[in-house]
């Protein structure tokens, strides 16, 4: 097992300061302050319905916050685009359920994934060098689609295509990683191995990650937060976070 | 030995455009000047529908007016023609100043050139920072075709209205009457013209910001979650395709000799629409391919059947309307895209029975 980082020692990286939404009148999210650490490997989890997406979706601008704010590296991102975000502050996100390029290669889903040549002009006069082509294949082979890089995203299966996109969050090379359900849909296998990607990244990469499938939470994660109902439940390590007799009411029970 | 396995992995598109332009090379040698002229008018609307296909094709904006930016580089031909040789129904004795431009020849150039690429952006300024997209994108260039065609109409000052414009001089960039190229030698400056817009096209679908335009038409809003900002290069693109566009308008207003409001209205507008579609979307070839097609057979025919009715192009447009049904129905990505769809599936299956081969070798090398 990767040394676990001692969460106390690293600095902020994410922090979000009573952060709540409100869709026309449902209260989908309320006062959620939590703040992750550079280095952190942190796992959301929490019934359907439980504004775990909608945390992330305030966090990427695809949505925004009625009250509060959400800092990255002690600044505040509240209410930046979208297209900012992933680039200037290098928050790099995979949705639920593969958001790909369809009728792209897996390769060219790769390239334009690769940051820093977002411009019209840059990438008018864009030229793979040798260490971008190198850079393409590595992540292929991190994410087990080096033999598939011709095919076109269409035609991998499903798990597969989850892993290409996991794959192009990683070709972003994002200060803070957010992957929302990576194993929805996935065999018990690939499961497996997607848990022993993410935790190839443990240390490196900040990544937050939303999941329903208890194995695999088992599998990577040390801390843990919990949401019901829009609100923050508790936060703790996977053990402490299991002996909650409130937590096994509302969520581990029915997910077991 | 990799040179080679990189031409025998080109797509089969690229050998049938090569073919066509060793064809297009070699038409005036065995025809006769009649046909010499048709296929220039063939050729002029090619670089249309590559203006297009870019739009539609790659980027998955569908320009259901994009004649109004082919015909408004004709007119501006057109009516920089008609005062040169001060055409009869020319009632003012001095340009006004919003076409000052054509009174030189090489102003008049530019002017067709810039001009749909003025209207393109500002086109696109309105469209693409309010978001509009999809459908809505197509109904309101629709209707922007609708409104050109009334607009050329009404302006018969200098339009000449429902009449159109009769333009004598065949040349690259004179207006003057005396002045004119052979059908022959205008076929070669079109031609030139066509395999540069193909040249400029090919390149930049294949460069980055070709992956980013195809990456629009895919999944728009994961591009933004990739830090780009899709409107810039939609602007690009559609300023782009105008301006080829209008250089199609001023080309084929040469080689046709006139133009009228049909050019900027609706009826272009779908007739390029058809013309991509049956040929097949994004890969170019289509678009060429199914200009040619579908102008030749139009051609041919109504010479064969205008001796039976005189209503042909009434009738053409039904067989036209049944053709784009069919292929819609039955090959939604057009001829050339069935075709490059049997490549890839037949490259897919070496791939996958290459991957198989080798799970096979590395369980047989440790049981």
């Amino acid at each position: 097992m990767a040394p676990t980082l001692n969460p106390e020692a690293a600095p902020v990286l994410l922090e979000t300061r009573g952060l709540s939404v409100n869709f026309n009148g449902f209260q989908a999210l309320s006062d959620i302050s939590l703040s992750i650490r550079q280095g952190e490997l942190r796992v959301i989890i929490g019934p359907n319905g439980a504004g775990k997406t909608t945390f992330m979706d305030l966090i990427t601008a695809k949505a925004r916050p009625s009250a509060g704010q959400v800092l990255f590296e002690g600044q505040d991102i509240t209410g930046k685009s979208a297209a900012e975000i992933a680039r200037r502050y290098k928050i790099g996100r995979k949705f639920q359920g593969p958001n790909v390029f369809d009728n792209m290669t897996v390769a060219e889903n790769i390239e334009l994934a690769i940051a820093g040549y977002e411009s019209l002009p840059q990438s008018l006069f864009f030229r793979a060098s040798a260490a971008f082509r190198h850079r393409v294949t590595e992540i292929l082979e991190q994410i087990e689609l080096a033999d598939y890089r011709d095919f076109m995203a269409t035609d991998l299966s499903h798990g597969q295509r989850q892993w290409l996109e996991i794959g192009m969050v990683f070709a972003q090379d994002p200060k803070l990683i957010i992957l929302d359900e990576p194993t929805s849909g996935m065999t018990a296998d690939e499961t497996k191995k997607t848990g022993e990607m993410i935790k190839k990244l443990k240390g490196e990469h900040t990544i937050l990650v939303v999941e329903h499938d208890m194995d695999f939470v088992r599998q990577v994660a040390d801390y843990v937060t919990v949401f019901n109902f829009g609100k923050l439940l508790v936060e703790g390590t996977l053990e402490a976070v299991q002996q909650n007799p409130e937590v096994q009411a509302v969520y581990l029970k029915e997910a077991d | 030995m990799p040179r080679l396995k990189k031409v025998r992995q080109l797509p089969l598109n690229r050998w049938i455009d090569l073919a066509l332009f060793l064809f297009l090379l070699s038409f005036p040698t065995w025809q006769n000047t009649y046909w010499v002229y048709i296929m220039s008018g063939i050729m002029a609307y090619m670089i249309f529908a590559l203006s297009l296909d870019l739009l539609w094709g790659y980027t998955g904006l569908m320009s259901m007016g994009h004649s109004v930016l082919f015909g408004s580089g004709g007119y501006m031909i057109g009516i920089a023609s008609a005062w040169a040789n001060q055409a009869d129904w020319i009632k003012f004795d001095q340009l006004p100043w919003f076409l000052a431009l054509l009174s030189s020849p090489l102003g008049a150039f530019l002017a067709a050139l810039l001009l749909p690429g003025l209207i393109a952006l500002f086109i696109g300024l309105f469209m693409f920072s309010g978001k509009i997209r999809g459908v809505f994108f197509s109904l309101i260039t629709l209707a922007l075709a609708g409104i050109a065609e009334l607009f050329v109409i009404n302006q018969s000052r200098y339009t000449h209205g429902d009449s159109g414009i009769t333009v004598t001089s065949r040349t690259l960039f004179s207006n003057a009457d005396s002045q004119r190229l052979t059908d022959q030698q205008f076929y070669f400056v079109v031609l030139a013209f066509l395999l540069g817009s193909y040249l400029l096209c090919l390149w930049l679908v294949n460069t980055r910001t070709g992956k980013v335009l195809q990456g629009i038409r895919e999944n728009e809003s994961r591009l933004t979650y990739l830090g780009y900002k899709p409107a810039a290069f939609k602007l690009f693109i559609f300023v782009l395709s105008g301006m080829m566009a209008g250089l199609a308008g001023m080309l084929f207003v040469r080689v046709q000799g006139s133009i009228n409001h049909s050019s900027i209205g609706i009826n272009l507008a779908t007739l390029v629409l058809v013309w991509v579609a049956v040929g097949g979307r994004g890969n170019l070839t289509g678009a060429l391919i199914g200009t040619l097609l579908l102008q030749f057979s139009e051609t041919k025919l109504n010479s064969v059947f205008s001796g039976i009715s005189a209503d042909f192009a009434q009738y053409w447009k039904l067989v036209l309307g049944l053709l784009l049904l069919l292929i819609v129905f039955v090959i939604p990505r057009g001829l050339i895209g069935v075709l490059l769809d049997y490549q890839q599936s037949r490259q897919d299956r070496d791939r996958k029975a290459a991957i198989m081969q080798k799970e096979v070798n590395r369980h047989g090398a440790n049981p």
